[in-house]
């Protein structure tokens, strides 16, 4: 087996529960296993992460699903091509709205249907009465927030673009957002929704896993050159956050996971919440249903390649057919081929 | 529109982009209501620190673009890859609105990357200034563990820590350290 061309790797992620096969990888060895010394570097927004991506500054990164492929088609504003060999997560968002929101919403307890016409209902009443319009928030332009938020708006007969606004803000941002009356809700990754309804400015409503079962989250994102330049290296920091994925998928991990990230400070929010965004204990609707791992999970799949496409088609500019795009970004064979080196490996 | 933490390098940026000619609309924090400020001020280019949280914001706004112009990412609108990532190793991003002249947007980039690298010189003088000060403090404190436990004179138990150094490759405020930690685990 070649060394790898670099050992000394620099990647970012953006604080969320699901930076744990990151976190893990490093913490438990993983990278290390595969010759790589990983920094990881904790990045205040996702346009950072693209641009430090883009212009070098770091070497991979934890990404949102669709940012790869905005980046193939020049959407992102940067261009610069990127490519991803691994999910790294799904599931694991979340709809929280501002108690006066929830309270005038009533009905029953997580229950995407009965809320959305509930909102539609309430979004009329309040556009005929002449009121300012409800703000919602997603954390990113491209990200599955956004789609997530969307989707549901749009089967409950929500028109996202004129009954409402929609904004992006950074997830570490958004409790204070809520509480400053700035939003009305937002869709965002685990722990915040918990987290907001922990510091007592905001319900959950449910886990977008009702929206969309098993949607493609986060993403290992790398420059398409680097991997060219790097294969080898590529190779095992794809194998080594599978290795991580299946480890947080093992008996009583989350826990242990939970407490590796609380002990490295990588999340702004206590360990009790941290514990209850990963391990998956709390009850059906409003449970995040975080997958790290588990048979075609980790692979880019061809649904979830569909699906970006669709979003992205329906609501942005797209400048040609992303189809060719996504099989330039979306590498299923290179996952293959980091699958095939963990089990020679092994 | 400036969108930054640090008041010495927001005055340094001000007071640049000021003799170069532009005006500044609003300068402000990375904690601030952002839309609120471009709604009101609607500048040509806001210049924000790349690892400011509420740059997401402004990624949205351009996005939709059916109350005014709005900025975007400076890349979507200006290609000269090298700047971009000079700018972004500098620690600065941009968003300009559509139809600014390139001429204008190379303008403010420039002073905007002259001026973050001037304040990241001065940041790096003020670390190097500290840590000589630290290393100072640390090697007299190993020479002093050194003189007491080796009962060795000033000299010899200088001798000693930069051997020290030197065969284990470390800078001298480095085997300071390491010898004040060990001598606290004994």
């Amino acid at each position: 087996m070649h060394e790898p061309e670099l050992s000394r790797l620099r990647m970012g992620l953006v604080p969320l529960a699901d930076c744990a096969p990151l976190v893990v990888a490093r913490e438990r060895g993983f990278f290390a296993r595969h010759g790589l010394d990983v920094s990881l570097s904790v990045e205040g927004s996702w346009a950072g992460v693209r641009d430090k991506l883009a212009a070098g500054l770091l070497d991979a990164a934890q990404m949102l699903a669709p940012m790869p492929l905005a980046a193939q088609l020049g959407m992102d504003g940067f261009g610069v091509p990127l490519i991803s060999a691994l999910t790294l997560s799904r599931n694991g968002n979340m709809i929280t709205v501002s108690n006066s929101l929830r309270d005038a919403l009533a009905g029953p307890e997580a229950d995407p249907t009965a809320h959305g016409l509930a909102l539609n209902a309430l979004l009329t009443r309040e556009r005929a009465a002449g009121k300012r319009p409800r703000v919602l928030a997603h954390v990113y332009p491209h990200s599955s927030h956004h789609f997530l938020l969307r989707e549901w708006l749009g089967r409950s007969g929500i028109d996202a673009d004129r009954d409402l606004h929609l904004l992006s803000i950074p997830p570490p941002l958004l409790v204070h957002c809520l509480r400053a009356g700035q939003i009305d809700g937002f869709c965002a990754g685990a722990p915040w929704g918990l987290a907001a309804e922990a510091a007592g400015v905001g319900r959950n409503l449910f886990a977008t896993q009702k929206v969309r079962p098993d949607c493609v989250e986060k993403v290992l994102g790398v420059r398409a050159e680097w991997a060219e330049r790097y294969p080898q290296t590529h190779l095992r920091l794809v194998a080594a956050l599978i290795e991580a994925g299946q480890w947080l998928e093992g008996e009583g991990r989350r826990e242990e996971a939970a407490q590796i990230l609380a002990r490295g400070a990588y999340l702004d929010v206590s360990p009790q919440i941290l514990l209850a965004a990963l391990s998956d204990r709390s009850e059906g609707n409003l449970n995040p249903g975080f997958c790290f791992s588990g048979d075609d999970l980790g692979a880019p799949r061809s649904a979830d390649m569909a699906w970006l496409e669709h979003q992205l088609q329906d609501w942005g500019e797209v400048p040609v057919s992303p189809s060719a795009a996504l099989n330039r970004c979306y590498r299923a064979d290179l996952h293959q081929q980091a699958l095939a080196y963990c089990t020679l490996e092994r | 529109m400036l969108v930054d933490d640090h008041p010495e390098r927001l005055a340094l940026l001000d007071a640049a982009l000021t003799a170069a000619g532009h005006r500044i609309a609003a300068s402000l924090g990375t904690h601030e209501p952002l839309l609120a400020a471009v709604q009101r001020h609607r500048p040509d280019i806001v210049l924000i620190d790349v690892d400011a949280p509420n740059r997401d914001t402004l990624e949205s706004l351009g996005q939709v673009k059916r109350d005014q112009p709005c900025p975007v990412v400076m890349f979507a609108a200006y290609s000269d890859a090298d700047t971009i990532r000079q700018a972004i190793h500098a620690g600065v991003s941009a968003y300009v609105v559509d139809g600014l002249s390139a001429n204008r947007i190379q303008s403010v980039i420039d002073v905007a990357i002259a001026r973050f690298g001037e304040f990241r010189a001065l940041q790096q003088e003020l670390d190097d200034t500290r840590l000589k000060l630290a290393d100072r403090r640390d090697v007299d404190k190993a020479k002093g563990l050194l003189m007491q436990r080796r009962g060795l004179d000033e000299a010899a138990a200088y001798a000693m820590l930069r051997r020290m150094a030197m065969s284990r490759n470390l800078r001298l405020g480095d085997a300071a350290r390491a010898l004040i930690s060990a001598a606290e685990l004994l």
